[in-house]
């Protein structure tokens, strides 16, 4: 019964590592390698619009010389769309837009978005700006959210979120520079580094704090089962068995029951997610559960493995006291 | 009696690091499960809502605002909703900006403006007030002097009261509990009278119910002309993923807090079976000394309450009875209930266990 309970735990566990990678995925756009993003909003102060155009054109030849990829996304402020420059080639879904400097070459509507099926469906696109002409469609990466379209890289760059692909921290202060020219303030900046990342997400810390108390408890109810089998051990002892023997064959003898359990917790979890989820589970979902089962067979087994071993060997010590 | 129970808060603390544990254990639980109770009761209105949405083939809007101010859509785009509303095709809500400039503005307390008769056929549970315009408070709010409201050209007396626990299933923020908050139920016609930001916000969280392709695209090139530009997502067909993640998500809460729950009580009764083994002797002794089952079973009762009630009991009556978050005084008020109802069988059945063993015959 606790190996499914841990079932559960575990299952609720790879699922918040899942929505973490997925929330990651949404913040970096699929950008590989070490990536930074900066979220930035238009400043007060005033510009100089001749300065702020060769702010641009510098921050166009700085990404160019360091092989730098940039993906500027609206957070919700003005047009829903994308404006990406990647001359060092990273981003493979944005090949097919890309012009020769690594800017797109025209707008490009994302596969699947509302604006692609109306296009397609009838040329009607109420969401593209005034006067611009839709160049085609392109896939775009896992998860866009509601941006509808990727847009040539403008002079004047947008406010909203900047994700970088290959930049180093002085890198990264050198752009910040170049786009305060242009009026635009940093409110936060964030390395993402994966571990960091999981670790900053609170339900992955909460999941797993509960699965670590509720190995715990798993071991010491397991522990006080064994409790029980005092006399037999001691019988054995008398007989000569070696601890290493017993051991085993008390770890094997538990194996099925804690492989059962784990395998109806699991189980038990797909079956609510099917019922409250009032959709049938997708392929991805059945990779989940069998990912939580394979993990929660490996720890619960470790555990069960730990709990036999202490315990056997704390009452072996006790008897030779005695 | 009195000499039983202490002799059975004794007997608990003979044993104090395992009871400490255990205790510190259940007590963790019940505070987690306090804290996130309110969340899965919201979540759970979540999964109902989403799926009333999703009957209706209901359209909702992703918002993308106008750079640096207030977007201008004009009055035949809001005409154009007013009439859908009418027609119970449609529906309106303003929860984050209703007079975001005047803090004053229903005695301080957050207001959310609902428009339209469709919502009463959409979340029937609400029970709103009716006929529109009339204004509703929260179960928390009872007893509280509110003076009348004047918004929208409409002056309401705020009596009418809301389901305790009344929950709003709100596109954007999912499960918004309304038991601290004032609901104004409008006549659509008054979201022509509404301030520039409500009417951003009104537009932005508009639901249309089934509606075709013309319609909606005519609602979103009208709003793009006025610089409010609306991503429509179709939940029945467009956005099943987000909703069905939702609801996975909810899911998980329920049985991941229930699996937790499940491994620290079997932990706590396996020790108490434990310690009430070992202890079968000294019963035995008082037994044939002249105490009844009720004596044993006073001093199995105190043994258990020190683990089960001592650190969780003071812990989840302070919170049930303290001013924090919506939902988590009722959470709490919750484990409470459900942590005298595992110590009634846990009492009950250690009882009877020690009974079985007791050679006068229990």
């Amino acid at each position: 019964m606790s190996a499914a309970f841990l079932g559960v735990l575990v299952v609720f566990l790879v699922w918040s590592v899942q929505w973490a990678l997925e929330s990651r995925r949404q913040v970096t756009f699929d950008m590989p390698g070490e990536v930074t993003t900066f979220t930035l909003y238009e400043g007060n102060q005033e510009i100089d619009a001749a300065d702020a155009r060769a702010a641009g054109q510098e921050l166009r030849r700085y990404l160019t010389d360091q092989g730098i990829s940039l993906i500027m996304a609206s957070r919700g402020d003005g047009a829903p769309s994308m404006t990406v420059f990647d001359p060092a080639r990273r981003l493979s879904w944005f090949s097919a837009a890309a012009d020769a400097t690594g800017s797109a070459s025209g707008v490009y509507l994302f596969q699947g978005s509302y604006s692609a099926r109306r296009w397609v469906a009838s040329s009607v696109t109420p969401l593209l700006p005034e006067g611009a002409t839709v160049a085609g469609v392109v896939a775009p990466p896992t998860d866009v959210g509601s941006l509808q379209y990727v847009m040539p890289l403008a002079e004047v760059f947008p406010q909203g979120v900047y994700v970088l692909g290959g930049a180093s921290s002085a890198d990264a202060t050198q752009l910040q520079s170049l786009l305060g020219r242009q009026g635009l303030e940093v409110r936060s900046a964030m390395q993402m580094p994966l571990v960091a990342y999981l670790l900053n997400d609170a339900l992955v810390v909460a999941t797993a704090l509960f699965l670590i108390v509720g190995y715990v408890c798993a071991a010491a109810y397991w522990s006080l089962l064994l409790s029980g089998r005092t006399r037999e051990l001691v019988i054995r002892c008398c007989h000569r068995a070696r601890l290493l023997t017993l051991v085993r064959r008390w770890f094997a003898s538990g194996l099925p029951a804690v492989v059962l359990g784990l395998i109806a917790g699991v189980s038990v979890s797909g079956v609510v997610m099917r019922v409250l989820g009032r959709e049938p589970l997708t392929v991805a979902h059945y990779g989940t559960l069998a990912q939580a089962a394979g993990v929660g067979l490996f720890a619960t087994s470790l555990v069960w493995l730990a709990t036999v071993t202490a315990g056997l060997y704390a009452r072996d010590r006790v008897r030779r006291a005695g | 009696m009195l000499g039983e129970a202490v002799g059975g808060v004794r007997l608990a603390l003979r044993r104090w690091p395992s009871v400490v544990t255990l205790a510190a254990m259940i007590g963790l639980a019940c505070l987690v499960l306090s804290l996130l109770l309110g969340d899965v009761l919201s979540q759970l209105a979540v999964l109902r809502g989403g799926a009333k949405l999703r009957e209706r083939h209901a359209v909702t809007f992703t918002a993308y605002h106008k750079q640096g101010g207030v977007s201008n859509v004009d009055d035949a785009t809001v005409d154009t909703l007013v009439s859908q509303i009418r027609n119970g095709q449609a529906y309106a809500v303003i929860v984050s900006n209703v007079q975001i400039d005047n803090p004053d503005f229903a005695d301080g307390i957050p207001t959310v403006v609902l428009f339209g008769d469709t919502l009463l056929s959409v979340f029937p549970d609400l029970r709103l007030c009716t006929p529109a315009p009339c204004a509703m408070r929260g179960a928390a709010l009872a007893g509280r002097t509110i003076n009348p409201i004047d918004f929208a050209g409409e002056y309401l007396d705020v009596n009418a009261m809301l389901p305790a626990s009344a929950t709003f299933f709100d596109v954007k923020v999912a499960g918004l509990p309304l038991d601290r908050r004032i609901v104004l139920h409008l006549p659509p016609e008054d979201l022509l009278r509404v301030n520039p930001i409500e009417r951003e916000e009104a537009l932005a969280r508009a639901v249309l119910l089934a509606p075709d392709a013309r319609q909606v695209d005519t609602f979103v090139a009208s709003a793009a002309r006025g610089e409010l530009y609306l991503v429509p997502h179709d939940v029945a067909v467009d956005q099943p993923r987000r909703f069905q993640d939702l609801m996975i998500m909810s899911a998980m809460y329920v049985v991941g807090l229930a699996g937790f729950l499940g491994l620290v009580l079997s932990a706590f009764a396996s020790a108490a079976a434990a310690t009430m083994r070992r202890e079968i002797p000294t019963f035995t002794i008082r037994r044939m000394y002249g105490a009844t089952p009720r004596h044993v079973s006073v001093r199995v009762g105190a043994f258990l309450a020190t683990t089960v009630l001592a650190l969780p009991g003071p812990l989840l009556l302070l919170l049930s009875g303290a001013p924090v978050a919506d939902g988590v005084a009722d959470g709490a008020r919750w484990v409470l209930a459900l942590v005298a109802i595992i110590f009634a069988v846990l009492w009950l059945t250690t009882a009877r266990r020690v009974a079985a063993h007791d050679p006068m015959g229990g």
